[in-house]
């Protein structure tokens, strides 16, 4: 009777090895619960723009945010002029296709230094949590 | 006066009173018909005062609607043209930071009177784009203060603004003149952007000498630009960084943000 309860044990077990060594597929899907905006074109689109001193440009940036999010924008030139430095989007901001855009001026500067850097750089920031996207444009002063 | 005179004379009046009233009530109508009897043209222009008198209170309307509207003899309005009051002149924001060039908006429909604006001991002038007006403030100009506006306008008048303009101003090399977004709320981690000078150096952050921010939380885009990630359940509070560059640690507190719930 110990013998038979043995093998029975036994064969349980070689099933059960035999199972366990069998593959599992486990699929998951992770869903993405935000998608960073997407700067989608700049104008003028002239990289480097070149500029003279003591004149404003205009700029637009078009993006596209699929959640159509509040986000919050800084615009930074690295050393002279710009209006606005930073503002917000608002989700009403957006049009049907998800699209808003952003307007500032930039001023060159009006002192006619010859040692002035004449490479300027705009650095352009959306945040929209989990990301911070970051876009630089530069400009040549003359 | 007998009786009957003064029947008449009662007659003539209501008659009278009657042309008026009609010709109130169907003024539009009557004002169609080119009238020849000098008689009848002067009643109706005396009725037609009134219209006269309002059009002498339109022409100096600047408190009211800051409209002139000019009217033909018929009453017809020819011209509506806006008076540019001084007034509504405001600036977009009365809060910069001295530390940068500074790109001030004059917003109002009397910002094309402006002739100069005078901050402190400074008198600026306006530089027009378009339809915009702009002041150009150059970086340390202005050291922390609160500043009167005064205007000096095209015909050489003075007026002030009632808001008084906001500098912010550090001597340190490493600075911030804007957070974005300043308000904040403590329900989950949140990225803020910091703008201005010295990030390059940067090493390590504290808030308000209190909270250490992993190195993983900050980055540092350029010098100009860094974002930074905020953890969620802070206290509510209005915090300012500390900031430890390699050449030592600054307390940035001219410029915070809040944290609410």
């Amino acid at each position: 009777m110990k013998k038979i309860i043995s093998i029975f044990i036994l064969c349980v077990l070689i099933f059960l090895s035999v199972k366990a060594n069998q593959s599992v597929i486990v699929s998951a899907v992770v869903w993405n619960d935000n998608h960073a905006p997407i700067i989608l074109s700049v104008t003028p689109n002239s990289d480097p723009r070149i500029l003279a001193k003591n004149k404003t440009q205009s700029y637009t940036i078009y993006f596209r945010d699929d959640e159509k999010d509040q986000i919050t924008y800084t615009i930074t030139p690295q050393n002279w002029f710009a209006n606005p430095i930073s503002g917000t989007i608002l989700s009403s901001d957006y049009d049907t296709a998800s699209w808003a855009y952003i307007n500032f001026l930039y001023l060159s500067p009006a002192i006619s230094d010859t040692s002035l850097n004449p490479n300027e750089k705009i650095t352009i920031t959306l945040n929209d949590w989990p990301k911070v996207i970051k876009k630089e444009l530069n400009l040549y002063i003359y | 006066m007998n009786k009957k005179n003064l029947i008449i004379w009662s007659i003539i009046f209501d008659i009278f009173i009657i042309i008026f009233i009609v010709l109130y009530f169907y003024k539009d109508e009557v004002k169609q018909i080119k009238i020849e009897n000098n008689f009848f043209s002067w009643v109706i222009n005396s009725t037609f005062l009134w219209e006269k008198i309002e059009n002498i209170e339109e022409k100096f309307p600047i408190s009211k609607n800051d409209n002139i509207v000019i009217k033909n003899s018929s009453g017809e309005i020819i011209k509506k043209e806006n008076i540019p009051s001084i007034d509504n002149i405001k600036l977009n924001n009365y809060n910069f930071n001295s530390n940068i060039n500074n790109l001030i908006e004059i917003t109002g429909s009397g910002k094309n009177l402006v002739k100069y604006v005078n901050i402190g001991w400074v008198s600026l002038t306006p530089i027009n784009e378009s339809d915009k007006t702009f002041l150009t403030i150059a970086k340390n100009t202005f050291n922390s203060w609160d500043y009167f506006i005064i205007l000096q306008l095209e015909n050489n008048e003075i007026a002030t603004l009632n808001e008084k303009i906001k500098f912010t101003f550090s001597n340190d090399k490493v600075n911030i003149a804007n957070i974005t977004p300043n308000r904040i709320k403590n329900d989950k981690d949140t990225f803020i952007v910091l703008q201005w000078n010295g990030f390059a150096k940067i090493i390590s952050m504290q808030l308000s000498n209190n909270i250490i921010l992993k190195t993983t939380s900050f980055d540092i885009i350029n010098d100009n630009v860094m974002s930074v990630k905020i953890p969620k359940d802070l206290e509510i509070w209005n915090y300012y960084f500390n900031i430890m560059t390699v050449d030592g640690i600054t307390e940035v507190k001219n410029n915070t943000f809040y944290i609410t719930n």
